[in-house]
């Protein structure tokens, strides 16, 4: 019996975007906001994220309307083949920087918070072949994990919020009503890589039941994150004040450590809180591996990309060993960031052209 | 018939005539067709059963005319009072009798239709055309009626032989509920499915598997539920079986799983009719074998193997809650030593200080690591475990009070190991058991070597790449065509009324959409589908 769902279903769409936007930054975001907006971090945040949601529903548009292909081959009809073929590599070049800053960002946080003595080198082996055996298995296995891991993920997040409201201090956050509302502007473009990882509704329409859906469920996908991201922004700094969650290098972890284990079975919440944010951080490095070697392999207008992982494995070791210190990765990550919120003004681009130039099919009653 | 026709594997051909077997004389000389004359058919018969003592053959003469007859039968599969009373008393007595009676001797040439309808008092007689169908039934434990004058066979069902009776399932029982299991008897297993549900669309069809041993192979399903393509995907699956002989459903298990590089069984496999008419009526396919008692159930998914009986028999809250200890105890089972590991070599910090400081004081005169200490006792246990599955009860106990005082004081008073680890061990081996299914127990159980390694190389870590590990293998793993992390991954609302907790039997109106049941809903009249029409 060949199973129906081989192809991704609505709610699968909503997983995998959901679980490729909530990853590693989680650790970071509180300090980068507050760091530019200082008490309106949160607010930066939530600006952001209804910039970012607004940005995802115009990517998602703009899928629909090519529910046969990739990005890849799609742009070639709208903007001709050597820009859409130059595109197509920056998007993979795109993939391929954010993959080793995930990996990075994400074997940093480990080495400092629970294995000092263990090698990087060791971590990032060990890390990326997990995501290569995922990847391996196809995009609806990836779905499948993205569908299994999320609700821990999104619900650990959850409860550690939940639990430390106990010491919430409403004050902390007031000064945010006196900004200017420019200073939460200024922070968007840092706080957006964050909530990247919508792209991969670019290249999964092939694979979906009901491409009709997508913009719906894709929507839905974001606002997990939004939530969650404004919430930790809030609740970080309402706890310790602006100036230490600033200063501190992961202020979710700091956070999560003032919470008392209920019962007392455990002493530091924060490795419970680890636990989990492991498993956002694999789904996350695993969408995107994805993403590059199948954006590279439709770039070269081949349809097995699973060589192309093995291929850019070694690749991404060795970019990720190449930042030396955390200022470098920070600037690192920055320019990814910058890279891929070009590549979304270019999707807005695109998406403007098709509708001028009519490209791609139209659907009419989406909303049932 | 197979066996004297067919050709050996070119493959092996040339090794066979290495070997130069002894030809047999019957491979030579016999012809495969029936004869008309009695004595050339039992020749037949004895070219290749002479050698065997319990093969009976008994020539008799038939009515007032003595036309020769025979019976063929294995001895010990019959039931030798019906061949006295039913067949051979009808046959050599009272047709005779009738013959008397009516004044005049039946004709030659209808005489076969004469014994089939007035003369064999038996249930099911049937006639068979080749050596080949004959073999088969007389092997099977049926009696071959051979008359003179035909080049056809009569066979009557006379079967009988030693079997076991119905018993509780020893590997699953339950408090509340039916007691009765499978037995060996195919026959005995398809009534005892009968006897639960009496619609005619309830289907048992069989198919023969295995080239010498044609052991009956029944596969059941309800027509209107079971989703025609799995059915065919079974039947597919089972004609495609070519070995010589087959001993246990396990064994068929083994041929048509989807994989075999996995530990985890991906077809449930059960004593219990109960079980297998409740998997029937969501839609599966149940498999059973002759020489089994154990039906096959498909397509499988990971969390029927944490389903009991008893569940759907005990109020829905106490089940759902027990249900959830079965979760947990897989859980413990996998990962507390793993944990262990992690926590005392890595991250002290995680557990509570005093716990902490116990668990160091504890562990101070302990020479090993934790690694070695935790490999060391789960060891230890799977040995006590393995060595008293097998043994007989009273030597049994001896491996409990040994076990008992090697894992329990003395190695502790020996300094081999701490009293934190003999709880851990203690836990994981409790934990293992809730789970229901034996296979899946045990596949659970295994896991937590892998992990200690892990553990005791990246910590927490580990156990964290482990996890994410083993989820991937989970969720790529089919059972006919079925994901095996269903309704989880993929996501199934549905059918998690019945996942983490059981919801009462009223909210659970519909069949699990998991097996893509033609008919959804379990109730005659369905009001969300009138709604829809």
């Amino acid at each position: 019996m060949k199973e129906r769902s081989d192809r991704l279903s609505n709610i699968q769409i909503l997983f995998i975007v959901s679980s490729t936007i909530i990853g590693v930054t989680v650790l970071t975001l509180p300090r980068t906001a507050t760091e530019l907006a200082k008490a309106g971090g949160f607010i930066a945040t939530f600006i952001t994220g209804v910039l970012m949601a607004l940005m995802l529903i115009i990517t998602a548009l703009l899928a629909r309307r090519f529910p046969n292909s990739t990005i890849i081959e799609y742009s070639k009809e709208i903007i001709g083949l050597v820009p859409a073929k130059i595109l197509g590599f920056v998007f993979f070049f795109y993939f391929i920087s954010i993959v080793t800053t995930v990996l990075r960002l994400f074997c940093d946080a480990i080495k400092v918070l629970l294995l000092e003595n263990t090698p990087l080198e060791v971590l990032i082996i060990t890390f990326l072949l997990a995501a290569v055996y995922l990847c391996l298995n196809g995009i609806s296995s990836i779905a499948k994990i993205c569908e299994f891991f999320e609700p821990l993920v999104i619900g650990t997040m959850l409860l550690v919020i939940v639990l430390s409201l106990k010491n919430f201090n409403f004050e902390e956050l007031l000064p945010a009503f006196k900004q200017d509302i420019f200073e939460w502007i200024h922070a968007v473009p840092t706080l957006a890589i964050s909530y990247l990882g919508f792209e991969v509704l670019l290249f999964i329409t092939p694979y979906v039941q009901d491409a009709s859906k997508v913009v719906k469920y894709g929507f839905c996908g974001i606002l997990p994150s939004i939530f969650i991201y404004s919430l930790f922004v809030a609740v970080t700094v309402g706890i310790a004040g602006v100036e230490p969650v600033a200063r501190s290098l992961y202020p979710t972890i700091q956070l999560a450590r003032y919470i008392k284990f209920p019962g007392g079975f455990a002493e530091r919440f924060d490795i419970f809180f680890m636990i989990f944010w492991i498993l956002g951080a694999y789904t996350t490095l695993s969408s995107y591996l994805y993403l590059s070697s199948v954006s590279i392999t439709r770039l070269l207008g081949l349809r097995n990309y699973k060589p192309f992982i093995l291929l850019i494995v070694p690749v991404i070791y060795m970019l990720a060993l190449f930042p030396q210190n955390v200022k470098e990765i920070s600037m690192f990550s920055q320019y990814v960031s910058y890279l891929g919120l070009s590549l979304l003004a270019v999707v807005v681009v695109l998406y403007i052209l098709a509708v001028i130039l009519k490209k791609g099919e139209i659907f009419k009653n989406d909303n049932k | 018939m197979k066996y004297i026709n067919s050709q050996p594997n070119p493959k092996n051909r040339k090794k066979m005539e290495e070997n130069n077997p002894p030809k047999l004389k019957s491979e030579e000389q016999v012809d495969l067709t029936l004869d008309k004359e009695v004595s050339k058919n039992l020749e037949k018969f004895k070219a290749f059963l002479k050698d065997s003592s319990d093969v009976v053959f008994r020539e008799f003469s038939l009515g007032t005319q003595s036309i020769p007859c025979a019976l063929v039968y294995v001895d010990g599969l019959v039931n030798t009072a019906v061949i006295n009373e039913q067949i051979l008393k009808p046959m050599m007595y009272q047709i005779a009798l009738l013959e008397t009676n009516l004044n005049q001797p039946i004709q030659l040439d209808k005489i076969f239709e004469v014994v089939k309808l007035h003369t064999l008092t038996v249930g099911e007689v049937r006639e068979v055309k080749t050596l080949d169908d004959a073999f088969l039934r007389v092997l099977s434990g049926e009696v071959a009626v051979i008359i003179d004058g035909f080049d056809k066979i009569l066979i009557a069902n006379a079967r009988g032989w030693p079997q076991r009776g119905i018993q509780e399932p020893p590997s699953e029982v339950v408090i509340r509920g039916p007691r009765e299991g499978f037995t060996e008897t195919l026959r005995v297993n398809t009534a005892l499915l009968r006897r639960k549900i009496k619609d005619p669309n309830l289907v048992i069809r069989t198919v023969q598997v295995g080239r010498r041993g044609k052991t009956d192979v029944a596969y059941a399903y309800i027509k209107g539920v079971a989703n025609q393509e799995l059915v065919e995907e079974v039947e597919r699956r089972l004609n495609q079986i070519d070995v010589d002989i087959f001993l246990d459903s396990s064994q068929i298990e083994q041929y048509i799983q989807d994989s075999y590089l996995t530990p985890f069984p991906q077809i449930e496999v059960t004593e219990r009719p109960d079980k297998t008419v409740a998997s029937l009526a969501e839609g599966r396919v149940a498999i059973l074998m002759d020489n089994s008692p154990y039906a096959l159930i498909v397509p499988a998914t990971f969390y029927q193997f944490f389903q009991s009986a008893e569940d759907y028999y005990e109020r829905w809250i106490l089940a759902s809650i027990i249900r959830l200890l079965r979760w947990s105890g897989a859980i413990f089972a996998s990962l507390t030593p793993a944990l262990y590991v992690a926590i005392v070599s890595f991250h002290p910090g995680f557990i509570p200080t005093n716990l902490a400081i116990s668990i160091a004081a504890a562990r101070a005169t302990v020479p090993f690591p934790a690694f070695v200490e935790a490999l060391l006792m789960e060891l230890t246990f799977e040995l006590l475990r393995e060595a008293g599955a097998r043994l007989p009860r009273a030597i049994g106990q001896t491996i409990g009070i040994v076990g008992g005082l090697i894992i329990g004081d003395a190695a502790v008073r020996a300094g081999i190991t701490s009293p934190i680890m003999v709880i851990v061990v203690a836990i994981t081996a409790i934990a293992s058991f809730l789970i229901p299914s034996y296979s899946a127990a045990m596949a659970i159980r295994l896991l937590r070597f892998p992990f200690i390694v892990l553990a005791a190389i990246f910590g927490i870590y580990g156990v964290i790449l482990g996890f994410i590990i083993l989820s991937v293998h989970l969720v790529t793993i089919k059972s006919f065509g079925v994901s095996y992390m269903t309704p989880q991954a993929p996501m199934r609302y549905q059918d998690w009324k019945d996942f983490f907790i059981r919801l009462p039997s009223q909210v659970m109106m519909r069949r699990p959409t998991s097996t893509y049941p033609v008919d959804i809903d379990r109730r005659d009249q369905d009001p969300i589908k009138e709604e829809t029409q």
